[in-house]
């Protein structure tokens, strides 16, 4: 969704009127913030938290909204900057992928379940978030910001403060390690049952 | 290869606008053509075919339910947000005198704007005063957004705090005598999840003992009056403390002398 403020200073009743219109926009994207943050912290808590304070901060820099920009991924932009900041006080870095160990995951996917067999399983939901949540975190984040929250290239770009490419790299690689592991978990279960 | 079709390097970016149909017609051939030709690489493409396939098609199976409570919090920001520019009849970014002006009783977000503004305006150019200035806010911004109701065990929130944050703090206990509660221990995100944020109800009031695993540079313990709130900032073993307390209570002094003795 895109906001639009009207350029000027317009008098006091227009501000107020545009900063409920900015509020209700912005809490219109809740859903996808809490799902985003969860899947960045992967603690109920932590993600929580991490809204709660994202919308502190855009409510308090809602003069620095662009206009005619899209709303919800100036939000995400609040988002990843919290948590990177979070992170980096954490001591880890969440850019660090070990690009070959995935290049190596998803080259041979030969003898593996087709993605047909996978999509008829009826448990693929809970498979499907536990494989998402064991990507490497950058490869999470651009399989989410892209596959569920549909942002674009460039928004990506912003987002998470990468060059455009970086992001299509990683959401190639991303895609390719994610059917790797649910090939994975199909193999293990089916050789679950041929054991019984 | 002749020189349109791209190396299986090069491919590495151009997959994904392939994959998404969002590949200029150029791009789109460019790969097609290098698919035709590299099997291995027409595997890796039908891969992420399939995975953008499962991911997209249960995208709305796969965003979590938001709690009740977030949504009331978040949505008490906007209605704090509101309130403010209501009061001042101006916008949090047109008008921050007269907001200081009228201070008391604040909204939360007015209360966050003076936190910034502050630094700038106030005159904070002391770290310790600007992480005051930070922190009183965040203490009254959580007061706001959680609970009060209730206590919780000290050396059970110790245990979880490291084990979840892998440093270790020691919260002060609930005394009854001191009628002082424990309420929550939470990751102060204020300060970028660096510090501790023990939240308590002293005599019914909020009380919040901060701890950073940092020393801010506090020379003595400092008393701060930011923002409505009372704050006693001091260092020690290279860590800060913060107690705030809402207003300018009486024997305050005493309470913070008591959770200094037990939160080092």
């Amino acid at each position: 969704m895109v906001f639009r403020r009207n350029p000027g200073p317009p008098p006091g009743d227009s501000v107020a009127a545009e900063d409920a219109e900015f509020a209700q926009a912005a809490l219109s994207h809740i859903d996808s913030l809490f799902g985003t943050a969860l899947r960045l912290t992967r603690r109920a808590a932590d993600a929580e938290d991490l809204v709660q304070d994202t919308y502190l901060k855009a409510f308090r820099a809602s003069h620095q909204f662009a206009r005619g920009t899209n709303l919800k991924a100036w939000l995400f932009t609040i988002l990843h900057n919290t948590f990177r900041n979070m992170r980096r006080h954490d001591g880890r870095n969440p850019v660090d992928v070990d690009s070959d160990a995935v290049d190596r995951a998803a080259a041979d996917v030969q003898g593996s379940p087709s993605p047909e067999q996978i999509l008829a399983r009826g448990t693929l939901d809970a498979d499907l978030q536990a494989a998402l949540d064991a990507l490497p975190e950058a490869f999470r984040q651009a399989v989410w910001l892209r596959d569920v929250e549909e942002l674009s290239y460039a928004e990506m770009a912003e987002v998470l403060d990468i060059p455009i490419g970086t992001v299509m790299s990683r959401i190639s690689r991303g895609r390719r390690a994610l059917l790797e592991a649910l090939q994975d978990t199909r193999g293990t279960a089916e050789r679950r049952v041929a054991s019984r | 290869m002749n020189d349109e079709i791209p190396t299986c390097a090069e491919l590495d970016e151009q997959l994904a606008p392939y994959v998404d149909g969002e590949a200029s017609p150029e791009s789109r051939r460019a790969v097609e053509a290098h698919l035709a030709l590299c099997p291995p690489c027409r595997r890796l493409a039908e891969a992420e075919a399939a995975a953008r396939t499962i991911v997209h098609g249960h995208r709305e199976a796969l965003r979590p339910h938001v709690p009740d409570a977030l949504r009331a919090r978040c949505d008490g920001f906007r209605r704090g947000s509101s309130d403010q520019a209501a009061a001042t009849g101006s916008s949090p970014r047109t008008n921050q005198h007269s907001i200081v002006r009228r201070w008391v009783p604040l909204s939360l977000a007015a209360t966050l704007v003076l936190a910034v503004a502050g630094v700038f305006l106030l005159g904070l150019n002391n770290r310790v005063e600007a992480l005051t200035a930070s922190l009183a806010a965040d203490h009254v911004k959580c007061f706001k957004a959680y609970s009060t109701a209730g206590s919780i065990d000290p050396t059970d929130a110790a245990v979880r705090w490291e084990q979840d944050q892998g440093w270790s703090i020691t919260v002060p206990s609930t005394e009854p005598s001191e009628q002082l509660r424990l309420v929550k221990v939470r990751r102060c995100f204020t300060t970028d999840g660096r510090s501790a944020h023990m939240m308590y109800m002293w005599r019914g009031a909020p009380l919040s003992l901060y701890v950073l695993p940092e020393d801010a540079g506090a020379a003595r313990e400092e008393i701060i009056n930011r923002f409505g709130c009372e704050a006693f900032v001091w260092c020690s073993e290279g860590r800060t403390y913060a107690v705030i307390a809402d207003g300018h209570p009486q024997d305050l002094e005493d309470i913070v002398e008591y959770l200094k003795t037990r939160v080092k």
